[in-house]
């Protein structure tokens, strides 16, 4: 039986990660595999996605529209041979153009294993009108060739900039369905319950992968515990340099205590997670992302005192 | 001295004296020996390098007959913005994403749009200028429809391309004007090309460079080796001497010069060892099916779209671009310079008139081997085959117009019974006429073996066949975008096959596209791609 298949994009920080956490917790005893496409060298998405260790597999080193597509098809076959979930999730990289994943899911509705069922496109109603002119236009047009849209973060965003947004999109993805929610808040039902959604992959036209270098992504594992100053240089810098950070790190007033940092756009959130007294202390990381020639690898390992691991751009 | 020897995998040389060969051995950017490998082996040296093809399919380079790929950069690389229907779905959406544009603009900033669609784009009308001028009132702004023949331009848009009231409409050109004389918006055919070279002197050569390169990779990637620039100008020699001279890998390029006056000067090159060559001269006898400038012997059909959308009168059967006369001496003048002619006809009436000019000049100065080419033929009826056939004309067929246009092309523009033989592709190689497929890039893009799948499906984009009697074999499919397409641009004797003498051009496949199911060809991987016995392109790499 063909396992269909639903698809997760957006922008980085749009909340993927939490709209899958919550998918997850609400799947009422379904399987469901999970299909991660990092952006860095670390896996931090993969640690933060909650599902069971053999069904949460990680696709990294590159967006997923060029680099990974024949890994993400082994990967899906290998399930479909072996223990059919009842569906997949792909979280598609936050710079991949959802429509690149048509290729391998045409590829997959050939075999009789996979099929689309819905596209997913999440948008951070908070960070929108932040983006520049190019990334806005991007972020419109992947929209525009999703089934629904899930206009994310509501609760931070004004009402007036929310309804700005339903504006936009009702007059440049009229196709779409669109819904609001807050923290990836969305109901499950709606996603993997019948639905009058359904598309067909090979109705979409092949994506264009646009191979000019455009994001930089450099990450950093196992550094000293931060002081507060350096904390706060270093979320000064990334605030003006990164599109989105994410890590786990250590503090030098509290090193037992890891926190996670996030960075989204201008806004970074800073929390305890935890875990302090545990036996496996979670490890120190943090994956950056921003602008190819606006990101500073050298000014970050000076705030972090290591060398970043190898760099990716895309 | 390079030698290659190519071994372990199918070989689909497209030549009947030469099938299912076990190894290819190449030197110096030729084929030298296509056979049995123990004769390949006996070729090879210590220095040979083994290409083990694994399983994986070799076939000769690919072969676009009809393609722009200089002007495809100018026209759909950036910072033109993309606005054809499968990337912006509706006319309203269109309008938000120039909006947003203009607001994001630098003051005075050229501003241009590729891809309004009147058949494709949910509630699209026509454009004015008196609109345009409302949504940018700094910046010169032009919005270019998908089928590259109109150009609709804001006030500061005709004051930067110098077209007024007092300016006189060049023949063959069209520009709307109201009673005074005042352009309304929207102009057509050659002016649209002149206009819009005024946008892209404007944003300068370094952003043009970068974008040919991006093309450059398009069609290497797909496994095309050699290509045409159809609308060819003399200044473009520069950017491709400078494509050559950086070592970029540029397809092969068989340059057809666009003609629109009859006194033009071609001057005749071949740079590189066949890498650059003038083949030939195009002249437009007509327009666009999707604008409704195309000469036909029956009418269009009429309703909202044809009506209202394109805003053509009832009864409308087109016309030609060049009075006659005009038309007549562009040809007769190049013919006697002893250029190959490529003509751009899309209507019957339009083909019926160039054939009858064509069999006058041929009549009256007989030329062995003339090759003359009409290019799309979208609407070529039965009878006008038999008569190219006889006459030794060519069609190149736009066969991707069924892919993407078939469904307006069947219900809102010509019905299903001239729908049924819409760019008959089919029949005319049934009747041995040798043809080639194109996808027109800036119209489509550049993919032989979409080329294939669609003129061996004929699907349209809601999935119907249109036309299934006209579909090809794969094979005759093949033959289209490899051997017959190096034949219409003169170089049979040196490309389109795997032939001991001719140039080590390949495509390597991970299947075989005769093998395939119909449906499928258009999505089998190119691996590699080799020209001149260099390989300039590998998945992955």
């Amino acid at each position: 039986m063909s396992v269909p298949t639903v698809s997760i994009g957006g922008f980085l920080g749009a909340g993927k990660t939490s709209l899958i956490n919550n998918l997850l917790r609400n799947a009422s005893g379904k399987r469901i595999v999970v299909f991660v496409n990092d952006f860095g060298a670390i896996n931090i998405d993969y640690d933060l996605i909650e599902a069971e260790e053999t069904d949460r597999i990680s696709l990294s080193n590159g967006c997923v529209c060029c680099t990974l597509n024949d890994d993400l098809v082994k990967s899906i076959v290998g399930f479909c041979e072996t223990n059919p979930p009842d569906f997949f999730v792909i979280e598609a990289s936050g710079v991949s153009d959802p429509k690149a994943l048509d290729a391998s899911l045409h590829a997959l509705n050939r075999s009789g294993m996979a099929h689309m069922k819905k596209r997913l496109y999440l948008i951070d109603a908070d960070q929108f009108g932040n983006l520049n002119y190019a990334d806005t236009e991007d972020l419109i047009d992947h929209a525009a060739a999703s089934d629904l849209i899930i206009l994310n973060k509501i609760d931070l965003g004004s009402p007036q900039a929310v309804s700005d947004i339903e504006g936009l999109l009702a007059q440049s993805a009229p196709r779409s369905d669109c819904l609001k929610s807050s923290y990836g808040n969305v109901p499950a039902e709606l996603i993997f319950g019948r639905s009058r959604i359904c598309s067909d992959p090979s109705a979409v036209s092949k994506a264009k992968h646009d191979t000019k270098a455009i994001y930089e992504s450099y990450s950093f594992a196992n550094f000293e515990p931060l002081s507060q100053t350096s904390l706060e240089n270093l979320t000064v810098e990334m605030s003006k340099t990164c599109l989105r950070a994410k890590g786990t790190i250590y503090l030098k007033d509290s090193p037992q205590a890891p926190v996670q940092i996030q960075l989204v756009g201008t806004r970074v959130n800073i929390r305890e997670i935890g875990n302090g007294s545990s036996d496996n202390p979670p490890p120190t990381r943090l994956v950056t992302i921003g602008w190819a020639n606006q990101l500073d690898p050298s000014t970050l390992s000076d705030l972090l005192g290591t060398q970043p691991l190898d760099g990716i751009s895309t | 001295m390079t030698t290659v020897l190519f071994h372990g995998g199918p070989i689909v040389t497209v030549d009947e004296d030469h099938q299912h060969p076990e190894a290819v051995f190449i030197d110096d950017g030729c084929i030298i020996f296509v056979g049995d490998m123990a004769e390949a082996e006996a070729l090879a040296s210590a220095d040979t390098q083994r290409v083990d093809l694994n399983g994986s399919v070799l076939l000769p380079g690919l072969i676009d007959a009809h393609s722009h790929p200089l002007w495809a950069s100018k026209t759909r690389g950036a910072p033109v913005v993309d606005v054809r229907a499968e990337t912006v779905p509706t006319f309203e959406a269109v309008l938000g994403k120039i909006q947003r544009r203009v607001a994001a603009a630098d003051p005075g900033e050229h501003l241009l749009f590729f891809g309004l669609d009147a058949q494709l784009h949910a509630g699209f009308r026509a454009l004015t200028r008196a609109e345009l001028d409302e949504v940018a009132p700094n910046n010169p702004l032009g919005v270019q429809t998908s089928n590259c023949h109109a150009l609709y331009m804001n006030s500061a848009g005709f004051a930067a391309c110098g077209i007024d009231a007092d300016f006189a409409t060049p023949t063959g050109s069209v520009i709307e004007r109201d009673d005074n004389g005042t352009p309304t918006g929207k102009i057509a055919e050659a002016i649209t090309w002149s206009a819009l070279e005024t946008f892209y002197s404007a944003w300068g050569d370094e952003r043009l460079s970068e974008e040919f390169q991006d093309c450059i990779e398009q069609f290497v990637r797909n496994g095309i080796t050699t290509t045409t620039e159809h609308l060819y100008l003399p200044f473009y020699k520069a950017y491709y001497l400078n494509a050559l001279s950086k070592g970029w890998p540029l397809p092969r390029i068989a340059a057809y010069q666009q003609a629109v006056t009859p006194d033009m000067i071609v001057e005749p090159l071949n740079y590189g060892t066949d890498r650059l060559w003038i083949a030939g001269v195009k002249i437009h006898a007509d327009g666009s099916p999707f604008i409704g400038n195309i000469w036909l012997t029956e009418p269009y059909l009429e309703n909202e779209v044809t009506l209202e959308r394109m805003g053509l009168p009832r009864e409308h059967t087109g016309s030609t671009n060049y009075p006659d006369a005009f038309f007549e001496k562009m040809v007769r003048n190049y013919v006697g310079q002893g250029w190959q002619m490529t003509i751009h006809t899309q209507g019957d009436r339009t083909i019926d008139m160039v054939l009858d000019i064509l069999e006058a000049v041929l009549t009256e100065t007989p030329r062995p081997d003339h090759r003359f080419r009409l290019e799309h033929c979208a609407l070529m009826r039965d009878d006008q085959i038999e008569r190219c056939v006889e006459l030794g004309v060519l069609g190149s067929f736009f066969i991707n117009h069924i892919t993407h246009w078939g469904v307006p092309i069947e219900d809102v523009l010509f019905g299903p019974d001239r729908a049924a033989h819409y760019v008959p592709a089919g029949s005319a190689a049934k009747r041995g006429m040798r043809i080639s497929l194109h996808a027109d890039t800036p119209m489509t893009d550049p993919s032989c073996l979409e080329l294939m799948q669609a003129a061996m499906t004929r699907r349209a984009g809601d999935g119907r066949c249109v036309g299934p009697g006209e579909c090809m074999d794969a094979y005759s499919a093949l033959r289209a975008v490899t051997i017959d397409a190096a034949y219409q641009i003169m170089k049979d004797d040196v490309l389109g096959s795997i032939t001991p003498g001719k140039y080590a051009d390949f495509a390597v496949l991970a299947e075989n596209p005769l093998d395939v199911s119909a449906d499928d060809v258009s999505k089998i991987d190119v691996l590699e791609t080799w020209l001149a016995g260099e390989k300039v392109w590998e998945k992955g790499a």
